[in-house]
């Protein structure tokens, strides 16, 4: 161990760890009331939105903008982060007491779960899917932490051409995993960059598509983008249906404290198995588009294949609840990997985070590696603090959460939509943006009815002023065969491997039948 | 043939596209170069994917036709119309009111009108948005907010 002046740096097996790098921010987090203040606020808060069927984390960060505005861009990062974080934590309440899934990644918790609380152990398995959450969403950000030091070089370097390919393989690997129409997604993804380049072009200084409007020419408000292109369809969509927002029927199923503190230690019981499924869905999350539910139902799969008596899952074994709730707490910290380093989101969800930091002036990317690895440090402390804590409010308010499933529509909708123009308007001061959230929550209302799927538009929104500059660069620096270096050729490979993994997929499926998904 | 708003949402979308290159023709090379590179791929699929819209139109029996054209004209369109319609009520309300005398004014009609609720229920639920617009955006984030072209006007 070697000591140096400004800091205590360890070396350990020739690696050099920063003690004072990565422990500093979690103790400047701890000592801070604001900062703890805020993640204790935001968690419950995550558990409300993962909860109420149909409200989700994506929604839950979209209608928060509006109220990290003028906050330091760590805090308002802290709090946002905090709340996503612990959506799933809240979503396998509706789960496992109604069968109805409070997120889309929560359904495989419903397959015996839901039989769990139908043979009256509905609080053991709201606490193994409590202990899980937690302790994979503790084990997911210490896989973040992990993987640092070997991600720091492999961002470093890659070129402005790996970048301009990146930008364009994020949107074709969420376009495939998000919908099953490829030539949406990626039109969607597309329409995304197209937006970006509204403004001034960096290079000429010359008006494009800003029609002489002012307020254009620095380009179009992510947050409207995002607001109008989520929010307001969410919502419209919400008051075609009518109804309360879940549709659920009979009663919840009851319960007492210490059948969930049972339910806890169960976890503790199954340690290899928390620890394997909490590891595969970081990994699984870390690879950009592939997403929640893919996370957790291969760790259900997983736990099925290796335990040795298979046959009383789906029966309301606890295993598997153990093994989806991990995997879906633990992909949030893999999904930041992609999603920091690379400005690829790692989920649907983290999409609409990223364009929540750029609004707060955190620019994901490779420099981030470089100048910004205290914020990082930041939200991986962040990221296992609100899963830890989760458990402890989960608990001081857990009856109260199982009636969030009957929250009214009609109450939510006008709210919703107050809350939506504000952010819009709040993000430039600018009143077009009201009349630009109108338009663009129209046009967002019929992708969503008819399947072009939206998580696309954010990543292209988010990467355009990224792909633009790299390609420039790129031209500049290498002229038009940028595109043989061997890293770009690693990444167009991927690129046309997505590609032939929809045909083959397409081909597959019964008659490649669209299938309109909810996003 | 008939345009159901599938097709006319893959019409917007190539119309987005369509015009953004043509735009694009007239900016100088280099502000024109990324418009191009993504404007002519992106017209080229949504062009795609309207030809495969209309051919499953046409390839649709028409008893599926029938029921399409029930559901069109059934409750889930009317109510598409009445969100629509209260959407524009809010973007308007809004812009001409703010948010402050706007916002919870547009609350209140929402869930007395388009819920059916009671007037104390709309009446509890306008007040509730006009304290949280007043009392954590204004009163505890300091922000200003914007005040609608009328309300503007009358104290201008």
């Amino acid at each position: 161990m070697a000591l140096m002046h400004d800091g205590i740096v360890l070396s350990l097996g020739g690696c050099i760890v920063d003690v004072n790098a990565i422990f500093g921010p979690l103790w400047d987090i701890l000592t801070s009331p604001y900062l703890m203040g805020l993640i204790l606020l935001a968690i419950p808060i995550g558990m409300f939105f993962g909860a109420v069927p149909g409200l989700g984390g994506k929604l839950g960060v979209v209608l928060l903008i509006p109220f990290v505005f003028g906050m330091d861009p760590l805090a308002g990062a802290v709090f946002l982060l905090a709340m996503h974080a612990v959506v799933h934590t809240g979503g396998s309440i509706p789960s496992i007491l109604f069968g109805v899934p409070g997120t889309g990644p929560d359904a495989a918790t419903i397959v015996d779960g839901y039989p769990m609380a139908q043979r009256g152990e509905a609080g053991r398995a709201l606490g193994a899917s409590l202990g899980a959450s937690g302790v994979g969403g503790v084990i997911g950000a210490l896989f973040l932490a992990a993987m640092l030091p070997v991600l720091r070089p492999v961002v470093l370097a890659f070129s402005p051409a790996e970048f301009f390919l990146l930008a364009l393989f994020g949107i074709t690997f969420i376009a495939m995993l998000s919908g099953r129409s490829l030539i949406k997604g990626i039109s969607v993804g597309l329409l995304g960059i197209m937006v970006s380049l509204v403004g001034l072009d960096p290079h000429t200084g010359a008006q494009r598509f800003t029609f002489d409007q002012l307020f254009l020419w620095d380009g179009v408000s992510v947050v409207a983008a995002v607001l109008g292109i989520f929010a307001i369809p969410e919502m419209l969509a919400l008051g075609v249906k009518g109804g309360a927002i879940a549709e659920v029927k009979g009663k919840a199923s009851r319960y007492d404290i210490w059948q969930v503190i049972d339910g806890i230690l169960d976890v503790f019981r199954h340690p290899w198995l928390t620890i394997r499924t909490s590891i595969f869905g970081a990994a699984i999350g870390a690879i950009p588009g592939l997403g929640g539910d893919a996370a957790s139902w291969l760790c259900y799969g997983h736990a099925v294949q290796t335990c040795k008596n298979p046959e009383t899952f789906g029966k309301g074994d606890v295993r598997g609840v153990i093994a989806p709730e991990t995997a879906n707490n633990s992909k949030e910290g893999g999904a930041l990997l992609p999603t920091l380093f690379f400005g690829v989101p790692g989920s649907s969800g983290m999409a609409i985070l990223i364009g929540a930091f750029v609004m707060l002036g955190i620019q994901p990317g490779p420099q981030i590696a470089l100048t910004g690895m205290h914020l990082v440090w930041s939200l991986i402390w962040a990221l296992a603090l609100a899963n830890f804590l989760s458990v402890f409010i989960f608990l001081a308010m857990a009856p109260a959460f199982s009636l969030l499933v009957f929250v009214r529509g009609a109450l939510l909708i006008p709210f919703v939509l107050v809350l939506a123009f504000l952010g819009a308007y709040l993000s430039e001061a600018a009143w077009e943006n009201i009349v630009l959230l109108f338009v663009i929550g129209v046009l967002g209302y019929f992708l969503k009815k008819h399947g072009w799927p939206r998580p696309p538009f954010v990543i292209g929104l988010v990467l355009g002023a990224i792909a633009e500059d790299s390609i420039h660069k790129a031209l500049a620096i290498w002229g038009p065969t940028f595109f043989l270096r061997p890293l770009s050729l690693f990444l167009i490979a991927l690129i046309v491997l997505t590609i032939v993994i929809y045909i083959y997929r397409l081909r597959t499926n019964s008659g490649g039948k669209e299938v309109h998904y909810d996003l | 043939m008939i345009f159901n708003d599938r097709i006319l949402t893959s019409l917007t979308m190539l119309a987005l596209f369509s015009g953004a290159c043509l735009l694009a023709l007239e900016l100088p090379s280099k502000a024109a170069f990324m418009p191009l590179l993504i404007g002519i791929p992106g017209t080229i699929l949504c062009l795609a994917q309207l030809v495969l819209d209309i051919v499953r139109q046409r390839k649709a029996t028409p008893p599926v036709e029938a029921a399409e054209a029930t559901e069109q004209t059934g409750d889930p369109a009317k109510s598409e119309l009445e969100m629509f319609l209260w959407l524009i009520e809010f973007t308007i309300a809004l812009l001409l009111f703010g948010f402050v005398v706007g916002g919870p004014l547009s609350v209140l009609l929402f869930v007395r009108f388009s819920s059916k609720d009671s007037w104390l229920n709309a009446f509890f639920a306008g007040a509730g948005t006009l304290v949280v617009l007043h009392g954590v955006f204004i009163w505890l984030l300091e922000l200003t907010l914007f005040r609608g072209f009328v309300i503007e006007y009358l104290f201008s």
